[in-house]
């Protein structure tokens, strides 16, 4: 009797034991939760803090770089325009007073003073840079701050987080410990085992938890990417790399980091690298359309087509109304040789366009102009696969080595096609909202180019080419099945991107056959002449593209 | 007779070390819900400050959309009054014909400069005529601080002080745990170092009580 009693005492103390030995440990473990959710708290406030310091950083920027663009240099550029014109009118005193207004403007920007302006070149003032120096670094750095301290706090807070089911378990534990106390047997000690069970396991978590690195803030890292950040912006590509390279040796693991310098590497036409770099940012954490995009964009360019329409699918995985993208997956479907899946593409991202522009109308929105932008340069993306397989080459031209191209007749056939049919479904839906209903029935010959021969005559001169300095071009051509009231588009591209100055609009009326000329140019201007460079002229009608021709205007007299 | 007493003694001693163990349970629970209300306070603040934040942010980025339109304003203003003052000089040189000519031209820029002058504050010009863009920014600043709260480093401050109050408390929490653990190996003891044990816990629990007493009081 004596000896039970003993061993039941024993095992009463032990049961007392174990259940305070829990409490002290879950105490500790509250100890440790709180101090987990306070470094959380400071850290992501910290973050929210950086943030919304950047976004003032960037907004006042903005609004310091507008007024100095915008409001000096624009002021600026008209005083001095209005002195060149007074001098070409012989009226000195005119342009002498302009000239001294415009030296008095330049005084209340940084912008129109060295290092970013010299009046001497007569180039515009370096903007990109000032940006840079003004907002653009810290503005980037605080950005990067307010993402590394939340990646930091979410650390904290998950430890936090983990401790509150260590808590759990251990009152689990207490439970089970307490139930003991009131039972007798083989029973007690199951329950005693199984709290002990439970409350070493959730120990052992905690142990766990509690010795696991966190994440750090790796400040230098941070700054030198930054800074290079700045660099790029300003095009200082190479001095950029070096800043990312730094940015690196600090944080291997610095996606932003390895997404930027693959940019600069891209500019550098550093393809190989620049791809090891996109895919090093999606494996440390950026698997974003931005890095999706770029990638597949790359890969294209080098040929590596299975790797490209993974990417591009990854990005439109992302986000579906990425018309861009969508071009860009038919557009290595195309280079590939495989034209049926090209076409499958191309006829999504219309119908994915003609989807967006009903569903902004609907809604009492515009369309956004990258729309435009993005049908526009899937056009010139298919105009450069042709150059590239013509051994055309402009300073723009972006496409596959040439032998990498399969299939290159077809590819040439069909590329026609869908150039014709992005630029007119491009037209058709900024003006009508739709995508073109009609098939084109009118026949335009080939565009032929002339500039009168002479100031003192009207009479043109045919030409391909043309000397800088020309005011207007001629654009001639034949036709046949027009009808009179068809809408016409005449749009002007210089050097890849189209000029919307130089663009016409017009409504035919003259008549159904014959040979029609308009005038590509700003006539009325006593200073302004087409500048040097390629130009591209898409003639439309009734919004379907119904020819295009190509003229240059030489640099140089 | 002996061992009666001895049983009866070693009972009273296990009732005064359990009503000690209930009073350092009670006393814990009270320094945990004096901790929870601290975290509280510190949720509480952390939104003044966020708020404060906010009308910090929102009063830099109109104070600097007004700034650079009114220095916009004075740009222009800036280059129809130099006009004006450059024509005055060329009059004095020109034919009759000439002058009548510039004095209009040097009236309607001298009457344009005068009509933009009231799309900016004169008060931020300097005695020389320049613009002043820090006293501008700095009276908007201070006219915006009359309204509202836009310094959240105060309740920042007040925020991280209730943090570290709860901490302090938990921490003495976790004292209190090794106090009533130092009871219940006491209680199982019976050979007279189990007193020790005693005095032991008993000391770590008044110590825990009074560092409460400051953390509350300080």
């Amino acid at each position: 009797m004596s000896e039970s009693t003993s061993s039941e005492d024993r095992l009463n103390h032990l049961t007392t034991m174990l259940i305070v030995t829990v409490a002290l440990l879950a105490a500790t473990v509250a100890l440790l939760q709180q101090d987990a959710a306070t470094r959380g708290d400071r850290l992501r406030r910290d973050s929210q803090r950086f943030a919304i310091q950047a976004m003032r950083q960037r907004s006042v920027g903005e609004m310091r770089v507008g007024y100095d663009w915008n409001s000096a240099y624009q002021t600026w550029l008209e005083l001095d325009l209005l002195a060149e014109s007074a001098e070409q009118d012989n009226h000195t005193a005119a342009a002498r007073r302009y000239r001294t207004m415009r030296d008095e403007i330049a005084t209340l920007s940084p912008l129109l003073a060295a290092p970013y302006f010299d009046t001497a070149t007569g180039a515009a003032p370096h903007v990109f840079g000032y940006e840079a120096d003004t907002y653009l670094v810290e503005a980037t750095a605080l950005s990067e701050r307010a993402l590394a301290f939340f990646a930091v706090g979410d650390a904290w807070d998950s430890k936090a987080d983990a401790s509150i089911t260590h808590l759990s378990l251990f009152a689990v534990a207490l439970a089970l410990f307490g139930l003991a106390a009131t039972l007798s047997g083989r029973v007690r000690w199951i329950f005693v085992s199984t709290g002990t069970l439970i409350a070493t396991i959730t120990l052992t978590w905690v142990v766990q938890v509690y010795t696991r690195p966190s994440p750090v803030i790796v400040e230098p890292a941070i700054d030198a990417y930054a800074r290079g950040v700045g660099l790029a912006y300003r095009g200082e590509t190479e001095k950029a790399i070096a800043a990312f390279d730094q940015a690196l040796a600090s944080k291997s693991d610095y996606a932003n980091a390895y997404y930027a310098r693959g940019n600069a590497r891209y500019a550098l036409n550093d393809y190989p690298t620049a791809v090891a770099d996109f895919e090093a940012a999606r494996a440390a954490g950026r698997d974003d359309t931005s890095a999706a995009w770029d990638l597949g964009w790359t890969y294209y360019l080098m040929g590596r087509y299975d790797d490209a329409v993974r990417a591009n699918r990854r990005a439109i995985q992302l986000d579906e109304d990425l018309i861009g993208v969508r071009l860009n997956l038919g557009l290595t479907y195309l280079a590939a040789g495989k034209i049926e899946e090209a076409q499958k593409e191309y006829a999504d991202a219309a119908t994915q366009a003609a989807r967006l522009v009903a569903a902004a109308k609907a809604t009492g929105q515009e369309p956004p102009t990258s729309l435009w932008f993005g049908l526009d340069a899937g056009a010139l993306d298919l105009e450069n696969l042709l150059d590239r397989l013509n051994d055309r080459s402009y300073p723009w031209t972006e496409a596959p080595p040439r032998q990498a191209i399969a299939n290159t007749s077809a590819v040439q056939t069909v590329a026609r096609v869908l150039i014709g049919e992005l630029k007119s479904l491009n037209t058709a839906l900024e003006y009508t909202d739709k995508p073109p209903t009609q098939p084109l029935a009118a026949r335009i010959s080939a565009l032929k180019f002339a500039a009168p021969k002479d100031a003192e005559t009207e009479e043109l001169a045919i030409a391909e080419s043309f000397p800088e300095g020309t005011k207007e071009v001629a654009v001639l051509f034949d036709y046949a099945g027009m009808q009179d009231g068809q809408d016409i588009v005449l749009k002007v591209y210089v050097n890849g991107e189209e000029d919307g100055a130089l663009r016409l609009e017009d409504q035919w009326n003259m008549g159904q056959s014959g040979q029609a000329e308009y005038r590509v140019g700003l006539t009325y201007s006593k200073l302004f002449t087409l500048s040097p460079g390629e130009y591209q002229v898409d003639l439309f009608v009734s919004w379907r593209l119904a020819q295009s021709g190509r003229f240059t205007v030489q640099k140089g007299k | 007779m002996t061992e009666e007493k001895t049983a009866q003694n070693h009972e009273r001693y296990k009732t005064i070390v359990a009503l000690l163990m209930a009073l350092v349970t009670i006393i814990g629970a009270v320094v945990a819900w004096r901790a929870a209300l601290a975290n509280d306070e510190a949720g509480d603040t952390n939104f003044l400050a966020w708020h404060a934040a906010i009308n910090a942010e929102e009063a830099h980025t109109v104070n600097n959309a007004a700034l650079y339109q009114h220095y916009s304003s004075y740009t222009a203003y800036v280059r129809y009054g130099y006009l004006g003052d450059l024509i005055e000089e060329d009059r004095e040189d020109a034919t009759p014909a000439e002058a009548a000519d510039l004095e209009r031209q040097q009236a309607e820029a001298w009457d344009v400069a005068t009509t933009i002058q009231e799309f900016f504050p004169l008060s931020s010009l300097n005695r020389d005529g320049t613009y002043n863009l820090q006293r501008e920014l700095g009276e908007a600043w201070a006219d915006a601080s009359k309204d509202k709260d836009l310094n959240p480093e105060r309740h920042y401050a007040k925020a991280d002080r209730a943090r570290d109050k709860a901490t302090q408390l938990i921490s003495i929490l976790t004292v209190m745990g090794v106090s009533l653990w130092l009871y219940a190996l006491a209680e199982g003891m019976k050979h007279a170092f189990r007193y020790v044990v005693v005095l032991l816990a008993t000391v770590t629990m008044i110590g825990a009580v009074i560092a409460t007493l400051i953390v509350e009081l300080r």
